[in-house]
């Protein structure tokens, strides 16, 4: 009998932790469960959208729009899934549980020339036509002997995701300064760390992303040593996407032509309404609100997809070798 | 060091303490240097405060994270989605490891004829996994529960194939000449061998379930306390980041506890919880 005394409690404590686990269940949404092969377009109907993304500031439009019920207007439950890169939003894409994925337009171009039928469907941010106010420059201490890009050969620069869009982006200004980029070692380390490793010194210079790069800036007196988009192209770009499969585009195009629809009915939002913008990128990225309202943002809404705003950041990824082959414009990119 | 020499009737094995207090005393005293140490290389400038906020300023944002208006309700889903996937995980590792633990274990061949694959298997670590889970589950809490699983399964497997293999032949031998059956004997001969083999298993799964899916939370996102991590961290927020470090740890150390109360609640008849009874 003395056993079941001292089990007792014990036992209520385990079954209350599963309880606690098991209620979680009702909390959280039910991401995924939307399956994307519904035959029948309805019109009235509200229908399932679960749009992977990767969670930045370059969301902040749609998560805006989701947050006034645009997307609902529209016609649509949308499900914003976070994910950790571009190819996890992709392989979710290939089992069907997401419709639409945000993305660096390299990480497309990349994806496409690997053999994943892509197509680009709409814009989701676009390089800054300010060149004083680059949000991806590559940052230097306040006392850095660097004067300009080209002494990085033989430094160490620190980039988020190797191959990516931020290596791209010193390449750029690397070359453009006259430098060989294969000089520079590239060192793979999360966006967060970046600060605290260049103030110790074990990097050289990192590209920057946004709070970091206004809180390197502020509290650490980090100075600019080059701004790629002043090399990338004469204007803005776009880089970052939203992106489809085409087998999926194919199937529903009615169904993706209003997606398409609504995410530039978020842009347009967006880019009226700047404050409330970055508002709602506090909500959804957490960033504290005083220090949102003075980040620097890409522009949203501002440029339409086309072939020439895309044509740059291919362009280059051409000549600095992340793609192999030109990037083949004809029907990368889906009109609906 | 005292000298004093401990007469010989007193000397009781207890596996994990000497005596009562000493372990909670110097554990506390072990805490407090440790907090002091943060705290002090925090508030001197050895380490610079942005990186490493002082330890009270964590405290303080613990208690907010838990209680706050600002972080509460996502704190709790977070933590509830973190031990859904812990809990679901860890039982299905636990049945799954047992039924097919059993299976092998109580047959030579087929434990001489596995035990290369289980070995070859086993250390293949869970993280790698990440991305074959995505595929095939997606980036839901299924990935997350899949590779909990795995993590889980091999160790409850190697212990319920090792705890079934351990059974006293003589004791089986008995069993079968008193014309026990098949599930008499597996319920008063070998589930009793098996049982404290099964609780450390249980015991170290528990722990490595949690680190495997905060981790798989930070990597991919997935909803719960790993994604918070990662959200504050990407928002350069290091109060809270480290404020949820702290509780992740503690939720690892209460885990631990709850599940070593379990093996002792469950083993109370065990030699080895029991010790020396005095008849």
């Amino acid at each position: 009998m003395k056993t079941r005394h001292t089990r007792a409690p014990l036992l209520v404590g385990v079954s209350a932790l599963l309880i606690l686990g098991l209620s979680a269940c009702g909390a959280t949404t039910d991401a995924g469960s939307s399956e994307g092969a519904e035959g029948a377009e309805g019109t009235e109907e509200i229908q399932p959208l679960v749009a992977g993304v990767i969670p930045v500031t370059d969301i902040g439009p749609v998560y805006m729009a989701q947050q006034n019920g645009l997307f609902e207007e529209n016609g649509f439950d949308l499900t914003l899934q976070p994910a950790g890169s571009s190819t996890e939003i992709i392989q979710a894409m290939q089992s069907g549980q997401v419709q639409v994925g945000y993305g660096g337009s390299t990480g497309v171009f990349q994806a496409v020339e690997n053999g994943v039928d892509l197509v680009i469907v709409a814009a989701a941010s676009a390089t800054p036509d300010d060149p004083e106010n680059g949000i991806n420059d590559l940052l230097v201490t306040a006392d850095s002997p660097l004067t300009s890009a080209r002494d990085l050969e033989g430094k160490k620069v620190a980039v988020n995701a190797p191959g990516g869009y931020t290596q791209l982006l010193a390449d750029i200004a690397v070359k453009a300064d006259g430098g060989d980029p294969a000089k520079v070692s590239y060192v793979q380390m999360g966006v967060p760390d970046q600060p605290a490793a260049l103030d110790s010194g074990a990097i050289d210079a990192f590209v920057a992303g946004e709070p970091f790069g206004t809180l390197g800036r502020e509290e650490n007196g980090f100075r600019t040593l080059a701004n790629p988009f002043e090399y990338l192209s004469d204007s803005a770009a776009v880089a970052g996407v939203w992106y489809a499969l085409r087998s999926d585009v194919e199937k529903r195009p009615d169904y993706y032509a209003k997606v398409v629809e609504a995410i530039d009915a978020a842009n347009a939002y967006a880019l009226a309404n700047d404050e409330e913008l970055r508002e709602n990128i506090a909500e959804f990225t957490k960033i504290d609100p005083a220090l949102a309202a003075r980040i620097r943002l890409g522009s949203y809404g501002k440029l339409p997809l086309t072939v020439e705003n895309l044509q740059p950041i291919a362009d280059w990824s051409l000549e600095l070798g992340y793609v192999k082959k030109p990037v083949d414009f004809d029907t990368l990119i889906w009109e609906p | 060091m005292s000298t004093r020499v401990v007469p010989a009737q007193r000397e009781v094995r207890t596996p994990f303490i000497q005596s009562r207090m000493s372990t909670p005393v110097l554990g506390a005293a072990g805490i407090l240097a440790f907090v002091t140490l943060w705290e002090l290389s925090s508030r001197l400038g050895l380490v610079n405060p942005a990186y490493l906020p002082p330890f009270s300023d964590v405290a303080l944002t613990v208690l907010d994270v838990v209680a706050g208006e600002q972080y509460r309700a996502q704190f709790w889903s977070a933590l509830g989605s973190t031990l859904l996937g812990w809990s679901v995980g860890l039982v299905i590792a636990l049945v799954a490891g047992i039924v097919v633990g059993v299976a092998i274990g109580s047959n030579r061949w087929v434990r001489d004829i596995t035990h290369s694959t289980i070995e070859f298997l086993r250390p293949i670590p869970s993280v790698g996994l990440i991305p074959i889970a995505i595929v095939v589950f997606g980036v839901r809490p299924a990935a997350t529960i899949a590779i909990v699983v795995w993590a889980c399964f091999w160790v409850v497997l190697i212990h319920v194939i090792y705890g079934v293999a351990d059974v006293d032949p003589v004791g089986d031998a008995t069993a079968r000449s008193y014309g026990l059956g098949f599930f008499a004997r597996a319920r008063f001969v070998v589930w009793p061998t098996v049982l404290p083999y099964l609780m450390t298993g249980l015991r170290l799964s528990g722990t490595i379930a949690l680190v495997v899916a905060v981790t798989i939370e930070i990597v991919v996102q997935a909803p719960g306390l790993g994604q918070m991590i990662a959200q504050y961290q990407s928002a350069g927020n290091a109060p809270v980041v480290y404020a949820l470090a702290l509780l992740a740890g503690v939720l690892g150390l209460v885990i631990n506890l709850a599940l070593g109360r379990l093996e002792r609640a469950v083993l109370v008849w065990h030699p080895s919880v029991r010790g020396e009874v005095v008849a």
